[in-house]
């Protein structure tokens, strides 16, 4: 892992990663609404 | 661990609006929470070892790819009726996705899905299947419908059968929570039901159990789809799952956003990044099973059961209660690991 837990990725960098996973869930959860 | 709306509610959600509208949802969500939370107070007493004892690796490992096949299933159904066109764009996602994870350096290497799904994105303009339409008539805010403002008086003895479908289908749901946990902690290098503990895990969820069926009214679990994104990105971050969360609830006030992401067409987001999601999950499994002796016959037994109980459709119960797929494959094999004995060496 490249960040940890409990480590704090820069903002820019935050951002990106949770949009990343939000893509990843919102088939599924789009699917299932 | 992204928690979020739960294909395994679905039926005791449709079960409830059926017999008492979103006031039973909510009774519904409030059951699964005190299910939740009474599992929760149980493990913060009992000592996390006996858990392994019953849960060994093999099981882990095993469960975890079952996750990954099971979810596949639905790969064909996100390509939907696009047809060739829709298979070809999203292979283009996986190997934009592949070039880019292997290939990109530094940042650019940490965002293979964001990468591979505008590469889908504008390559599916030209062939229309992006749904622009999605932008019409939009406003920059609108408020959703809560579920909270539909309730109304229930008459209590019609919730009484929701309530005991609710506590059968969230003790599946806990399996399955256990085993996400399970491939999350294996990825990130955390025993999870350590740190932050089993108790804190259920209470969680249980928490937002009750929340969803009260705000959008179905039923949550966590989500393997964000088990694999995190490992992928190489990012196990709380604040990044937390910031994602935050953004998918403000996804629901801001019709724009929801628009694009609506207008993102399902063999993109769905048939490409799902192709490396769901593989991903379960080669996460194939990692834990290296590390067991399948020359033991116990483990041997326990693995060849659960790949098969899980991934076959085999269904335990009836209309009332069924257990299948990866919550029936841990059932069958704790069952199994617990009246196979160690072979003497």
């Amino acid at each position: 892992m490249i960040y940890g837990v409990k480590d704090t990725p820069p903002v820019g960098k935050l951002l990106l990663f949770s949009l990343q996973i939000l893509l990843s869930v919102f088939t599924a959860t789009a699917l299932i609404a | 661990m992204f928690i979020s709306n739960s294909g395994a509610f679905v039926a005791p959600v449709l079960a409830a609006l059926a017999a008492g509208g979103y006031t039973a949802v909510a009774v519904g969500g409030l059951v699964a929470a005190v299910v939740y939370i009474t599992f929760g107070v149980i493990f913060k007493y009992v000592p996390i070892e006996n858990l392994y004892k019953v849960m060994p690796k093999v099981l882990i490992g095993s469960v975890t790819v079952v996750i990954g096949i099971n979810l596949m299933g639905f790969i064909p159904g996100y390509i939907g009726d696009t047809g060739i066109t829709g298979v070809c764009i999203a292979l283009i996602t996986v190997l934009a996705i592949a070039l880019s994870s292997h290939y990109f350096k530094g940042a650019l290497s940490m965002f293979p899905f964001l990468i591979g799904t505008l590469v889908g994105y504008v390559v599916s303009i030209p062939f229309g299947l992006v749904d622009f339409s999605k932008f019409n008539g939009i406003s920059l805010i609108k408020l959703p419908t809560l579920a909270f403002t539909q309730w109304q008086a229930v008459d209590f003895k019609t919730l009484i059968p929701i309530i005991v479908v609710y506590i059968a289908f969230t003790i599946s749901a806990i399996c399955e929570c256990l085993s996400d946990h399970a491939a999350l902690g294996g990825i990130v290098g955390v025993d999870l039901y350590k740190e932050p503990g089993l108790a804190r895990i259920f209470v969680g969820e249980g928490t937002a159990n009750l929340a969803t069926a009260c705000f959008g009214g179905l039923g949550a679990c966590s989500y393997g789809e964000g088990v694999a994104a995190v490992g992928f990105s190489k990012c196990a971050s709380v604040k990044t799952t937390c910031t994602a969360a935050l953004m998918m609830i403000l996804l629901g006030f801001f019709e724009p956003v929801q628009a694009f992401i609506a207008s993102i067409p399902s063999c993109v987001i769905g048939g490409g990044t799902a192709c490396v999601l769901y593989g991903f999950i379960s080669a996460s499994g194939i990692k834990m099973l290296k590390q067991v002796d399948l020359n033991v016959q116990k483990n041997l037994i326990i693995c060849s059961v659960v790949l098969s109980l899980g991934i076959s459709g085999v269904v335990l119960g009836g209309a009332t209660f069924s257990i299948s797929g990866t919550a029936l494959a841990l059932v069958a094999g704790v069952v199994l690991n617990l009246i196979l004995k160690e072979e003497k060496e």
